[in-house]
């Protein structure tokens, strides 16, 4: 017996680099047959049913996506019909999405299966015929309220009513213009406090893509949006309108409103495409990443973690890959309250790493956690990492690091080249006495920065490698 | 810094500088094309440059887009592409993409754009001469005023593509000989009355600039990459000749039309061969083709190109959408004819409609198939699809309800004197069948088309319910406008254009107006439910 373990010891690489499949395990949910089932939107109903919309308009519950047999999924279609919808949820019975024209309230209300009332709460805002008009919807917040943002004509310009903005939308159907500044927005979700985020994709104004808090009453960055000002009373107009070929950091102080993004997700390194933005609520059941933000990537297939505090008033934190190999761009995610992670995903128009047209697929926590970066927080001289499990402390030392950080032009132009490059020195490393945590103390933090961390020298206490090396924290703020 | 503080390095490092110019003009060098071609480019071009998922983005490798001028490629990069292009791809030489690029200018630096470009037209098959910094920055200087993306046509107006990166012929002079002749005159007995360089490479009559009493000799060379037995397929109207090295390899004699194409082999050898081609038509049709196969070709090369190119007509993706048996479909994109937040039923039976819920009225009806999801289901769907079917009327293209102070008063657009307009929905019966609602003021409206299959029309119940304080002064209906609207024989119905036709059954006393092109009801309401049925009726 023990030369066998002794065997079984040695043919197992002590170091082997960790892999997805050890911690979470990704699934695809067969599809009903012949059907383009370009997922745009998923909601969790009663019963372990998961409602569907597709880009085509199509509708469809499924049941049996929890078990652990995928192939005796069954597919009801509920309707046909829908105008572009990407966002939705279940409430009371009914279903509430966010259409391309409207949010509505759809019910089946003689319990065939067919959704037979389509009932319009508001569609106060403009679409004028342009593909790119896209209306993003959350859930409903505590007030009941759904968030919407309103994507900008073509991405570029406002040619419709409160193009480049986010709204509320009340349960009596009114409209409260909520926040300026969107351009081409990818995902709305909410915090583990409640407050909403949303995706903004790399582009005019965006140096890169972002996770950005929609704060009511912030401006998110992108002026075109600003002529709607007027046609609203809550809200003040900015007092000056940004310069162009600046930097956030400048533009802030000029514009008190102006809400920096939380997370910067470095386009190209990170992602390109961010798009749904949930958090994890199930205290555990997916694994240790509880009350994190979980962004989608369609470009790259993937879903990333997100970390964040807030500083001074505003979100920051750092973003760390999570998960990837989907089959399809990312579009919606929905995670049950058992830890199920269902994701959909279409490529149609926008390419992806992934490379089936659509998918729908479900991941699940295998029970055993990955070691892994599960904090990273701000300090005035560097940062305190927290782990998974605890470190082995002989390879923390400042040579198990190293540290780049830059910015990104605010400019109208499309994107912005990484410029400002500094090299954060990491002078000392100190390890809690738990082991848990390390403290780095780092010379050159700048304000406003992206800081990416790589921790190519960092061990668990059981010989173990990270997962994932790389952590990309925005800096808004150094705290005092 | 390092330098600064060891001054015997600085002047190592300023010596190393001096003798190493090629770093001070080429900073590209420092950039890492392949790197950055595959985080910045490859998610939609795919790493080995042949478009993501399978070409259903452009593919870069042997793209004729990327060919000959490195300031098309560049702009491409700077600002970007939208609109139809055609690219051709392994599968299909004409393949249309109607897709974004966007604009990276702004995104890259110069030696970034430098070090990508380089890397990309001279990879998977695709050669050019490299990519200079300055032919970035003086691309990027002459654009720099521009802010919007390219358009593929518009780029290409600007910088075309050579049809042909290596022309077929080599050197290809043509000599046009104004005559009239039956049989092949001897050319060399007569004296060319213009000369042109054929740039193309091509066997072409298009410099003829005559249609009848003409000849043309063509001489260039030809480059044979393999030894062996080639064949050359010659067809013309009227008569013509191939010579290859000198040796007549086929003819096609005396006058009549094209379709009497000959055929002749010769051997040749790796290298280059002379062609001379001989031409003359005499009157009526007139054209010329040449074929050649040989080693190693798949198939046969066309030297000519006097063929009218057949526009080949664009395929549309068609994906019908027909309701179900019994049943409604719905369709609720961009349907052309109404507005955006049109809502369009199609009935089993083949009766259609679009009700605006911008405008609160049936803006569209049409017969037969209903609608086509091939523009908005493929790509990224741009633009306005119109109705499938036939017979299409468009009623209405303005609010449908309004307050006219006079009869005479302008119908306005705005819709003066509702505060509230309001769309609510729709709800669906039998078949599938919707009932759509909405607000007008404090009146609630629900408006139901039925189908009639027999009488080739649609039923429209128009139900107000009217609170017993707001009963609305001068509220009017608008039935249609922007056709020719004529009283019928029948009473309260009209001649809309001239297929539709439409009755009106209403409680009011008050006759509709007739006014240019415009068919007006005006509503006498009491509080309560009050009803009005339309019956539009195809003639």
């Amino acid at each position: 017996m023990r030369s066998l373990l002794l065997t079984i010891a040695l043919l197992t690489p002590l170091f082997a680099a960790p892999t997805q499949e050890e911690f979470y395990l990704r699934e695809e949910i067969p599809l009903p047959e012949g059907e383009v089932m370009e997922i745009g939107s998923i909601a969790l109903m009663p019963e372990q049913k998961v409602a569907v919309t597709t880009r085509r308009g199509d509708l469809w519950i499924c049941e049996g996506a929890y078990e652990d047999d995928l192939s005796k999924v069954k597919w009801t279609l509920a309707h046909r019909g829908l105008h572009e919808p990407l966002g939705m949820f279940y409430q009371d019975g009914s279903l509430v999405l966010t259409q391309r024209p409207e949010v509505s309230k759809l019910t089946d209300t003689d319990n065939d299966g067919k959704i037979d009332s389509f009932e319009t709460i508001c569609a106060d805002w403009g679409i004028n015929g342009d593909y790119h008009e896209y209306a993003f919807g959350s859930p409903a917040d505590k007030d009941g309220n759904v968030w919407v943002v309103l994507c900008l004509t073509g991405s570029f310009n406002a040619n419709s009513a409160w193009r480049g903005w986010c709204v509320r939308v009340t349960p009596d159907g009114e409209m409260i213009p909520t926040c300026s500044g969107i351009r081409s927005p990818g995902g709305i979700g909410f915090n583990a406090d409640g407050d909403t985020f949303y995706t903004d994709n790399q582009g005019v104004w965006n140096g890169s893509s972002s996770l950005k808090w929609l704060k009511p009453g912030s401006f998110q960055g992108n002026p075109t949006g600003n002529i709607f000002y007027p046609n609203q009373s809550d809200i003040k107009p900015l007092a000056n309108q940004p310069n162009d070929k600046s930097r956030i950091t400048t533009e802030r102080e000029r514009i008190p409103q102006f809400m920096p993004p939380a997370v910067v997700l470095p386009h190209g390194k990170v992602g390109q495409s961010p798009t749904a933005v949930i958090h994890d609520h199930t205290s555990g059941r997916f694994g240790p990443f509880s009350n994190q933000v979980l962004v989608g990537e369609q470009t790259h297939s993937e879903v990333q973690r997100v970390f964040t505090e807030k500083i001074k008033g505003v979100y920051q934190g750092a973003v760390i890959k999570c998960l990837s190999g989907f089959r399809a761009g990312i579009i919606p995610m929905r995670l049950s309250d058992d830890g199920t992670l269902f994701v959909g995903g279409s490529n149609r128009g926008w390419a992806s790493r992934g490379g089936k047209p659509f998918t729908f697929e479900r991941v699940r926590w295998t029970g055993k956690t990955p070691f892994e970066i599960l904090e990273m927080r701000a300090k005035p001289d560097g940062f305190v990492l927290t782990f998974t499990e605890a470190v082995d402390p002989d390879s923390i030392k400042p040579e198990s690091f190293s540290m780049a950080a830059w910015t990104y032009i605010y400019q109208s132009k499309y994107g912005s080249p990484e410029v400002d490059q500094a090299t954060p020195v990491i002078k000392s490393v100190k390890v809690s006495p738990d082991g848990k945590s390390i403290r780095l103390y780092i010379d050159g933090l700048v304000k406003g920065h992206v800081h990416h961390l790589i921790s190519n020298g960092v061990k668990s206490a059981n010989g173990g490698e990270l997962w994932h090396r790389d952590a990309y924290y925005t800096l808004n703020e150094i705290p005092d | 810094m390092l330098i600064s503080k060891h001054c015997h390095l600085r002047h190592l490092a300023l010596l190393f500088i001096l003798s190493s110019p090629s770093l001070l003009f080429s900073p590209s060098l420092a950039e890492d094309g392949k790197a950055l071609y595959t985080l910045y480019c490859s998610a939609c071009h795919a790493p080995d440059g042949k478009g993501a998922n399978n070409g259903a983005f452009p593919p870069l490798a042997k793209s004729p887009w990327l060919g000959g001028t490195a300031d098309r490629s560049i702009q491409i990069v700077l600002h970007g592409l939208q609109g139809e292009i055609e690219v051709p791809t392994d599968k299909d030489p004409h393949k249309i993409y109607n897709l974004v690029m966007p604009p990276q200018g702004g995104a890259l630096t110069d030696p970034q754009i430098v070090a990508i470009l380089n890397y990309v037209r001279n990879s998977w098959g695709n050669k050019n001469k490299p990519i200079l910094l300055n032919d970035v920055v003086k691309n990027r200087r002459a654009t720099a005023a521009r802010t919007s993306m390219w358009q593929g046509n518009e780029l290409l107006k600007k910088y075309p593509i050579q049809s042909n990166t290596s022309a077929p012929i080599m050197g290809l002079i043509s000599e046009v000989y104004h005559g009239s002749w039956k049989t092949r005159p001897d050319f060399s007995k007569l004296d060319p009355d213009a000369t042109y360089e054929e740039h193309k490479g091509l066997i072409s009559i298009a410099n003829a600039g005559k249609l009848k009493s003409f000849g043309m000799v063509w001489e260039g060379q030809l480059s044979i990459t393999k030894n062996g037995k080639y064949t050359f397929t010659l067809d013309s109207d009227d008569g013509s000749a191939i010579y290859i090295n000198d040796k007549l390899v086929t003819e096609v004699k005396g006058l009549g039309g094209m379709g009497r194409a000959k055929s002749g082999q010769i051997n040749l050898s790796k290298g280059l061969s002379d062609i001379r081609v001989e031409y003359f038509e005499y009157t009526g049709e007139e054209g010329i083709s040449l074929t050649m196969q040989g080693p190693g070709m798949k198939s046969p090369l066309s030297l000519s190109g006097t063929k009218p190119k057949k526009k080949k007509a664009r395929r549309k993706p068609s994906i019908p959408i027909d309701p179900p048996k019994n049943g409604t479909a719905f369709y609720r994109g961009f349907i052309d004819g109404s507005t955006p937040r049109a809502i369009g039923v199609g009935y089993d039976g083949g009766i259609n409609l679009a009700f605006s819920a911008d405008h609160l009225g049936f803006e569209l009806l049409w017969q037969e198939r209903f609608y086509d999801g091939g523009r908005h289901w493929t790509a990224r769907g741009q633009g306005n699809e119109p109705p499938a079917g036939k017979n299409i009327v468009k009623l209405t293209s303005m609010p449908a309800w309004g307050t006219l102070n006079s009869p005479t008063a302008k119908w306005q657009s705005d819709g003066t004197g509702i505060t509230k307009r309001r769309f609510r929905g729709y709800q669906l019966g039998e078949n599938d069948r919707p009932t759509f609602n909405y607000e007008v003021g404090s009146l609630k409206v629900s408006d139901v088309p039925a189908p009639e299959f027999d009488s080739k029309g649609i039923t429209r119940t128009i139900t107000i319910d009217v609170p017993s304080t707001g009963v609305p002064k001068n509220l009017h209906l608008l039935i249609c406008n922007g056709l020719d609207v004529q009283e019928a024989d029948s009473p309260n119905t009209y001649l809309l254009g001239k297929t539709m036709q439409v009755e009106i059954e209403a409680n009011s006393s008050v006759p509709a107006l007739v006014r240019n092109k415009e068919l007006i009801l005006p509503l006498q309401l009491k509080p309560g439910k009050n009803q009005i049925t339309l019956r539009y009726q195809w003639k």
